[in-house]
């Protein structure tokens, strides 16, 4: 029940909107491909479903079985879609077992096999209705169960949550997870909502302009983002970046920008640090606070900074400050800490979990 | 609620009034003719075209039913709707069903040229008849069944596919790509997709290319008085029969009422089928 996309390149006319895209999704694995419109995405999920032909290159295998030529009938797949796409003039029993009559399964074991699965999903009583008479999170129930009776080796998931409401969401997250975790089901879900990257994957892929940025789990792709575009896209609100030039002094290396100099001795270099390398500094908001408190010096740093915004999150504070020309955001845990606008406040920015990026190429150091 | 009634303006009357000129323009021939086909001959030749009649007569109507002379025949419309019926469904079923077919793989099933090859058909609705008796003449004399019911049946046929082929493809046009892709993964193949999925969606759209298409099949005069079997032409070319029949006394009242017989079938399938002219049956396909 596995799933692997090697050297996938894909073309429309003259635009390559894949390049070279690899990947690997073991069993149970909850594999999240996240990317901003356009990204390629959905095209890469169309690939592994068989609806986009591979003319260019490239080869998709499930359970080690090349399927590239495969008909999406033939690849035990299962996908639901971001329209659900339900058989409009079908009841739902219809809907969920179509699929089921295509592949001549007998029709003890449709009922059987219909039966669990409605009963898993708590549709039961939706049987006969016609999709039309469904509610949003109910349509997607019905498209899930249609995916579920196939018993897929991999679960295909294109955008499925964004036509629900904020609160349906957070609902479906968590029952999804939970199916996730009693099926241990080979899923592929696709999204542009970090925050469903972050807490439905056990592994993120993010996908740019057709080209793979990283793989990894939830945690590395947070905290140890590749490159710049993984680093902004990831987190809300989105990480500071600062621009500046590495520096060695006192046998330390240092971030040093506008008269700043950011400690980054405990940072571990991927190549040996050059003296006036050109860098940019990223620091999370969350490593922004309003109190020095218990934390480091060795790793913190105190800015003077101008407040130009403060957004109130109910849990925690947004602050938006200005340093010359650098914008700073900051989450402040207390709302006790609340600052006024206009205000000249001292922050602390923590830079024990910083990324340092190289300024020309984005990538991480 | 109902809105308030408009205040009284010179405007709303003289757009009423011509609406009603209108209104009486169109409807005085329909008047006129069924007054006269209820006339008995001496009463039209003596009384005023618009007064109705003074004793009402239906041996107009019965003469033209039943033993009005078609030729030299005088058996009135009666065996010529037979005939045209004879002609009509099964083209139109032919017509409709094909239409469908293409609309559906030109949309759905798009190949290297499909654009073009629906660029081809559409000229054919686009092509005066004329054009095309020579040809046509020439083709079902090979064919053999030049001057039969089955000669007009597959000319009309392959002349109703380009319209119908039109309307279904604008109509599947619009289909959510993704009902298509479900379908594929579900292991549904072409023919099940088309009979199982997309034409459950089509009814209202069949309404219209039934509507279309029986008025373009039934009231086709050309074809039926060219390629029409004799004595058996379908009801056009009949009524043109009996209404310009050269000799004899001209019987307005029995021309009215088989001109008037000859036209309830289209009115009739307009009232009817006009009903499902409905809109929203792909709603709740996608998200509603």
């Amino acid at each position: 029940m596995s799933l692997t996309i090697k050297n996938l390149s894909k073309q429309f006319d003259t635009i390559s909107v894949l390049k070279n895209i690899n990947l690997e999704i073991r069993q149970g694995e909850f594999l999240v491909l996240l990317g901003p419109s356009g990204c390629g995405k959905s095209t890469l999920l169309n690939c592994v479903a068989g609806l986009e032909a591979i003319e260019d290159e490239g080869s998709i295998l499930i359970n080690a079985q090349e399927v590239t030529d495969k008909a999406p009938k033939d690849r035990n797949i299962a996908m639901v879609f971001q329209s659900y796409a339900l058989y409009p003039t079908m009841t739902v029993r219809k809907n969920i077992t179509f699929g089921l009559q295509c592949r001549r399964t007998p029709k003890a074991q449709i009922e059987q096999t219909l039966r669990k699965t409605v009963e898993l999903l708590q549709i039961s009583d939706l049987l006969e209705r016609k999709p039309a008479a469904l509610s949003g999170g109910q349509r997607q129930r019905v498209a899930i169960a249609r995916a579920l009776v196939h018993e897929p080796d991999v679960f295909l998931l294109d955008e499925p949550m964004s036509n629900l409401d904020a609160k349906l969401r957070a609902e479906m997250r968590v029952e999804l997870k939970n199916l996730h975790r009693r099926l241990n089901a080979t899923i592929v879900f696709v999204t542009h909502d970090q925050v469903e990257a972050m807490t439905l994957a056990t592994k993120i892929a993010v996908l740019n302009q057709g080209v793979m940025q990283q793989v990894g789990s939830p945690d590395e792709v947070y905290h140890t983002p590749e490159n710049r575009f993984v680093a902004e896209f990831i987190g809300t609100p989105r990480m500071n970046l600062i621009s500046g030039k590495l520096a060695q002094s006192e046998g330390k290396v240092w971030v040093q920008s506008n008269g700043l100099r950011f400690p980054a001795g405990h940072y571990s270099f991927r190549e040996p640090p050059n003296e006036g390398r050109p860098v940019v500094l990223g620091v999370r908001p969350e490593n922004v606070h309003a109190t020095l408190g218990d934390r480091e010096e060795r790793t913190t740093l105190g800015v003077d900074v101008r407040v130009s915004n403060v957004e109130n999150m109910g849990a925690d504070l947004s602050v938006f400050c200005e340093y010359q020309d650098t914008q700073l955001i900051g989450r402040f845990l207390k709302i006790s800490e609340k600052p006024s606008y206009g205000e000249q406040i001292r922050v602390w920015m923590d830079c024990a979990g910083c990324s340092i990026f190289c300024q020309s190429t984005g990538e991480r150091l | 609620m109902r809105p308030p009634d408009a205040p009284f303006s010179w405007q709303r009357v003289a757009l009423y009034f011509c609406l009603c000129v209108f209104l009486v323009f169109f409807l005085a021939p329909l008047y006129v003719m069924l007054m006269t086909s209820f006339k008995s001959l001496e009463e039209i030749r003596e009384s005023n075209l618009l007064l109705p009649p003074q004793f009402w007569f239906f041996g107009g109507w019965s003469k033209a039913w039943d033993h009005a002379c078609v030729g030299l025949s005088c058996n009135g419309v009666k065996p010529h709707f037979m005939a045209t019926f004879a002609i009509t469904i099964p083209a139109l079923m032919l017509a409709v069903f094909i239409g469908a077919l293409n609309g559906y793989a030109l949309t759905q099933w798009k190949f290297r040229g499909s654009d073009l090859l629906l660029g081809g058909l559409l000229m054919g609705c686009f092509m005066p008849f004329q054009l095309y008796l020579i040809p046509i003449a020439i083709t079902l004399r090979e064919l053999g069944i030049f001057g039969t019911a089955l000669g007009l049946i597959l000319l009309h046929t392959v002349y109703g596919v380009p319209l119908a082929t039109l309307l279904f493809r604008n109509y599947y046009v619009t289909l959510p790509p993704e009902l298509m892709k479900a379908a594929l993964i579900d292991g549904a193949g072409f023919f099940r997709i088309f009979f199982h999925i997309v034409l459950p969606m089509s009814p209202s759209i069949i309404m219209v290319a039934v509507i279309l298409i029986f008025t373009g099949i039934y009231n086709d005069f050309i074809f039926a008085l060219t390629f029409g079997e004799v004595g058996q032409q379908p009801v056009m070319a009949a009524l043109n029969n009996i209404v310009n029949s050269t000799y004899g006394v001209k019987e307005h009242n029995v021309n009215m009422a088989a001109t008037l017989l000859t036209a309830l079938p289209t009115l009739f399938i307009y009232l009817v089928a006009g009903k499902f002219f409905i809109r929203g049956l792909t709603s709740g396909a996608v998200k509603g």
